[in-house]
C-alpha cells in the first residue's frame, strides 16, 4: 500500500519552476532512495546458468512462454519518481520500482496459486525457494527487496519530499 | 502487460473520481434538463397549443367515427330516430365499464351491425367479443371479425383465435351453439379485467381520451367564436395566441402564489396597509390581465358553458352571444392596458437606446487605451529586436549604434511613465519618474560623447591606412623607381637607388661601407664572391654542371628517371588480369566470342 501524499505533484512543478537545483537534489535524494531496493532486487535474480534449461532461449523455438534471460530481467528492473497517469481511482504514483519484463515477472510470482506445478518445483529445487511479502506483494526478488527494505525507501522519499518543501517554502517567505 | 511495480509514494489527485463525479453530474444535468424540458414543456404554450390540436384532432375523429356509426345504422335500416345515439349512449357505457376505447368498439359494433343486421344481436355479440378479447388476450378488432365471419358461416377464422373450440365443434356446431359454448367459457373475463389494475388504468385512459375530445369539441366550437374570420389560418394563429397566453397566465399564478406569501411579512414591516405592491405582483397581475384580455373571463366561462351543456348549434349561437357581450365590456380595461403598455415599452426602448450609447462610449475608452497601449507594445518590441541585434553585431560600431537605440528607448519609456505619473498627480511617482528620465538622458549623453570619440578615431585610422597597391599613381611611381634602378650604374647607383619608403635622398642604410656599388657589376661578369672574401670568376665545374675534368666544350650527359607508378610486377599484374577475367565471367559479361574455347 503506498503512502498518500497531498501536494507532491504541485511541489514537483514549483521546485523545477522555482528551485531548479532544489528539483535536482530532491530527485537525487529520491533515487538515492530507491536505486537499493533494485540493487538488490537484480540481485536477487538467478543467473541463466540457475534456471531451467527448458525457459532459456532456444533457437528456432516456436513457444510463447516468455524465455529467462538474465540480462534482460535484470535490465528491466528500475524504479520511476516522475509522476504517473492516474489510476482508476484517482491516484497518482510519486515514486515506484518496477520489474517489467515477463520473465522477470514469472520468476517474481511463479508459485503463489501453484506452488506444486511442476514448473515451480523444479526451479525452487535447482536455485531454492525464498519468496517473501503478503498476498499481492510476494515475490522472489522485487517485492522480497521491498520487503526486507521494511519502509526505509519510504521513510526516506517522504524525508526528502518534506525537506524540500521546507527549503521551498523558507525561499518563497524570503522573496515575499 | 506483464509489469510488476511498486507504488512506494502515491497522490490522490481524484481526477478520474472527480471526472466520474462530473459525468454523474452531467447526467443529472441532462435529466433535470429533460425533466426541467419536460415542465416548461408542460407549461409551455407549445404544449398547451399541441395538447389542443390533438384534442380538436380527437374529438374530429370521434364526431367522424359517431356519423359512420349513424350511416351505418340508416344503411341497414335501422335508424328510427334514436337509435344512434341509443347505440353511442351503450359503447360510451360499454367504454366506461371495460376501459376499452370507443375508439376500438365503435367500429366493431359497426362491423356486427354490418354482419348481423340487428343492434340487439350486435349488443349481445359485442359483449361476447369483449370477453373472448379479455380472456384470450386477442385484439378486440381481430375477436370481431373472427365472430362477423363466423356468423356469416366462415368458422375458421374463429378456431385460429384458440378460443378451445374444436375442429369437430366447429365445423358441425351452428352459430348458436358456438356463441353459447363461447359464452360459457369466457363469461365475466371482460368484467374482471376492467375490475383489475390493467382496467382501472385503461379506465383512466378512456376518461382522459373522452376528456381530449370534449375538450376539442369544446375547443373548435369556442375559437370558431373567438375568431373573426373562420379561416383556418387565422383560427391556427388564435389557437397559438391563446395557448401562449395560458402559459404565461401558468406562470404569473405560480408567482404570484409565491408572492402572497410575503404579503404578512410586507405588512409586518410596513406596519400598516400595503398601499404599494411589489413589482413582481404587478407583473404577475399584469400577465393575468393580459390573459383576461386576450380570452375574457367571460371567453372562458363560455368555453366551460359549451363543455357542459355540450357543442351544439343553439349553443354556439349563445355562446358566440355572450362572448361578443364580454368582449365589449372588457374592451376599455384592454385599452387601458395597451396603452399601460405602450408606455413601458417606451421607457424600455429609452433604456435600451441609453445602454447602447453608454456600451458605445466604452468602447470608444477601450479603443483609446489600446492605442495607449499599442505605443507600449511597440516599444517593447522595439526593445527585444535591439537585444536580438546585439546578438548579431560584428563591430564596435554597431555595439554602439544599437545602445544608442535602446537608451532612446528607455527614454522615450521614462517620458511615458512621467507622463503617466504626471495624470495621476503622484508627486513621489513625478520625482522618481523625473529622475530616471535625468539618468537616462545621461546615460544617452555619455553614449553620444563616445560616438564621437568613435568618429575622430575612424578618421585617424582611415589616414594611417596603407594605400592601395593597385592604385594608378602608386603604379607609375613604383615603375620610375624601377627605372631608376635599372638605369643606375658604378657609384651613380646609390644617389638614384631610392627606397620607395622613405626620403629618397637619404642613404640606404645596412649596406657595406666597401663599395657597395660593386655587387652588381661582379655578377654581370660572372664572379661570384669566395671564402676570402674576394671574389672569383664563376666555374661550372664547381657548381657540378661538367664532370670531373672535361672542358667546357665536353657534352653533357643527362639522367633523367621517370617514375611512371608501376603498380605491380609482371606476375601480379598477370594475376590481377586473370581474377578481371573470371570475375566478369561470373558477372555474365562474357570477353570470349562465340565458339571459343
Amino acid at each position: 500500500m503506498p503512502a498518500s501524499v497531498k501536494g507532491g505533484i504541485e511541489l514537483r512543478k514549483a521546485l523545477r519552476k522555482f528551485s531548479p537545483d532544489l528539483a535536482k537534489e530532491t530527485q537525487q535524494k529520491m533515487s538515492g532512495a530507491l536505486k537499493p531496493i533494485t540493487k538488490s532486487a537484480k540481485g536477487y535474480f538467478p543467473d541463466d546458468s540457475s534456471v531451467l534449461s527448458g525457459w532459456l532461449p532456444r533457437e528456432n523455438s516456436q513457444s510463447r512462454f516468455p524465455t529467462y534471460s538474465a540480462r534482460q530481467v535484470k535490465a528491466g528492473v528500475g524504479f520511476k519518481t516522475s509522476p504517473s497517469k492516474p489510476n482508476r481511482r484517482g491516484f497518482r504514483s510519486l515514486a515506484s520500482v518496477f520489474n517489467k519484463t515477463a520473465a522477470g515477472a514469472i520468476y517474481e510470482t511463479m508459485g503463489r496459486k501453484t506452488p506444486s506445478s511442476v514448473f515451480v518445483q523444479n526451479q525452487n529445487n535447482k536455485y531454492g525457494q525464498s519468496m517473501k511479502g503478503n498476498g499481492k506483494m510476494e515475490g522472489r526478488a522485487l517485492y522480497r527487496t521491498y520487503e526486507e527494505n521494511q519502509g526505509k525507501a519510504r521513510e526516506a522519499l517522504l524525508e526528502a519530499i518534506k525537506i524540500a518543501a521546507d527549503k521551498l517554502n523558507a525561499t518563497a517567505k524570503a522573496r515575499g | 502487460m506483464a509489469n510488476i511495480v511498486i507504488d512506494i509514494l502515491a497522490e490522490f489527485t481524484g481526477k478520474n473520481a472527480f471526472k466520474s463525479a462530473e459525468t454523474s453530474t452531467d447526467k443529472l444535468n441532462k435529466s433535470a434538463k429533460s425533466l426541467g424540458k419536460t415542465l416548461g414543456l408542460t407549461f409551455s404554450g407549445a404544449a398547451v397549443l399541441a395538447y389542443a390540436k390533438k384534442s380538436i384532432k380527437a374529438a374530429a375523429e370521434d364526431q367522424a367515427a359517431q356519423a359512420s356509426l349513424a350511416q351505418t345504422l340508416k344503411n341497414l335500416g335501422l335508424e328510427t330516430g334514436n337509435t344512434a345515439e341509443a347505440v353511442n349512449a351503450f359503447i360510451n357505457n360499454l367504454e366506461r365499464q371495460t376501459g376499452i376505447l370507443d375508439d376500438e368498439l365503435r367500429p366493431a359494433m359497426d362491423r356486427l351491425l354490418r354482419a348481423t343486421g340487428s343492434v340487439s344481436e350486435s349488443q349481445k355479440l359485442l359483449g361476447l367479443a369483449l370477453d373472448i378479447s379479455a380472456g384470450t388476450g386477442k385484439d378486440l378488432t381481430q375477436v370481431t371479425q373472427g365472430l362477423q365471419k363466423a356468423f356469416l358461416g366462415n368458422v375458421q377464422g374463429l378456431g385460429r383465435l384458440g378460443v378451445g373450440l374444436t375442429k369437430a365443434e366447429l365445423k358441425t356446431g351452428n352459430f348458436a351453439d358456438i356463441t353459447q359454448k363461447l359464452t360459457d367459457l369466457f363469461a365475466g373475463q371482460a368484467e374482471r379485467q376492467a375490475d383489475s389494475f390493467k382496467g382501472s388504468i385503461d379506465k383512466l385512459a378512456v376518461a382522459a381520451n373522452n376528456a381530449s375530445e370534449i375538450i376539442g369539441t369544446g375547443l373548435i366550437t369556442a375559437l370558431q367564436g373567438l375568431g373573426e374570420d373562420e379561416s383556418i389560418n387565422d383560427l391556427t394563429t388564435d389557437i397559438e395566441d391563446f395557448a401562449t397566453e395560458i402559459s404565461k397566465s401558468i406562470q404569473a399564478v405560480g408567482l404570484l402564489l409565491g408572492l402572497l406569501k410575503t404579503v404578512p411579512d410586507l405588512l409586518a414591516k410596513t406596519g400598516g396597509p400595503l398601499f404599494k405592491l411589489p413589482k413582481e405582483l404587478t407583473g404577475a397581475i399584469f400577465d393575468l390581465e393580459k390573459l383576461f384580455k386576450f380570452t375574457g373571463v367571460g371567453a372562458l366561462s363560455g368555453i366551460f358553458d359549451f363543455l357542459n351543456k355540450g357543442a351544439t348549434g343553439d349553443n354556439t349561437a349563445s355562446g358566440l352571444a355572450h362572448l361578443a357581450e364580454l368582449q365589449a365590456k372588457y374592451a376599455a380595461s384592454t385599452l387601458k392596458n395597451g396603452k399601460k403598455l405602450t408606455t413601458e415599452e417606451l421607457n424600455q426602448l429609452k433604456a435600451k437606446q441609453l445602454k447602447l450609447a453608454i456600451d458605445k462610449a466604452n468602447l470608444a475608452l477601450g479603443k483609446g487605451s489600446n492605442v495607449f497601449d499599442m505605443e507600449k507594445i511597440q516599444l517593447a518590441a522595439a526593445e527585444k529586436n535591439q537585444a536580438e541585434q546585439l546578438g548579431k553585431i560584428t563591430s564596435q560600431a554597431q555595439l554602439l549604434q544599437i545602445t544608442n537605440d535602446l537608451a532612446r528607448l528607455e527614454i522615450k519609456q521614462s517620458i511615458l511613465a512621467l507622463e503617466e505619473a504626471i495624470a495621476t498627480g503622484d508627486v513621489k511617482a513625478i520625482t522618481a519618474a523625473t529622475n530616471k528620465l535625468n539618468a537616462d538622458l545621461n546615460i544617452l549623453g555619455v553614449l553620444t560623447g563616445q560616438k564621437i570619440k568613435l568618429t575622430e578615431i575612424e578618421s585617424i585610422l582611415k589616414g594611417i591606412l596603407p594605400k592601395d597597391l593597385i592604385n594608378l599613381a602608386n603604379l607609375n611611381e613604383a615603375i620610375r623607381l624601377l627605372g631608376l634602378i635599372g638605369a643606375g650604374t658604378g657609384n651613380t647607383m646609390a644617389t638614384h637607388a631610392a627606397p620607395i619608403l622613405g626620403d629618397p635622398n637619404k642613404s640606404p642604410v645596412g649596406i657595406p661601407a666597401t663599395s657597395p656599388v660593386m655587387v652588381p657589376s661582379i655578377y654581370s661578369f660572372g664572379q661570384r664572391p669566395n671564402q676570402g672574401g674576394g671574389f672569383d670568376f664563376f666555374d661550372p665545374e664547381k657548381v657540378g654542371m661538367f664532370s670531373a675534368g672535361s672542358s667546357g666544350t665536353k657534352s653533357v650527359t643527362v639522367v633523367v628517371n621517370v617514375n611512371a607508378g608501376t603498380i605491380a610486377n609482371p606476375e601480379q599484374l598477370t594475376t590481377m588480369v586473370q581474377d578481371a577475367v573470371i570475375s566478369l565471367n561470373k558477372r555474365g559479361d562474357l570477353l570470349t566470342y562465340a565458339g571459343s574455347l
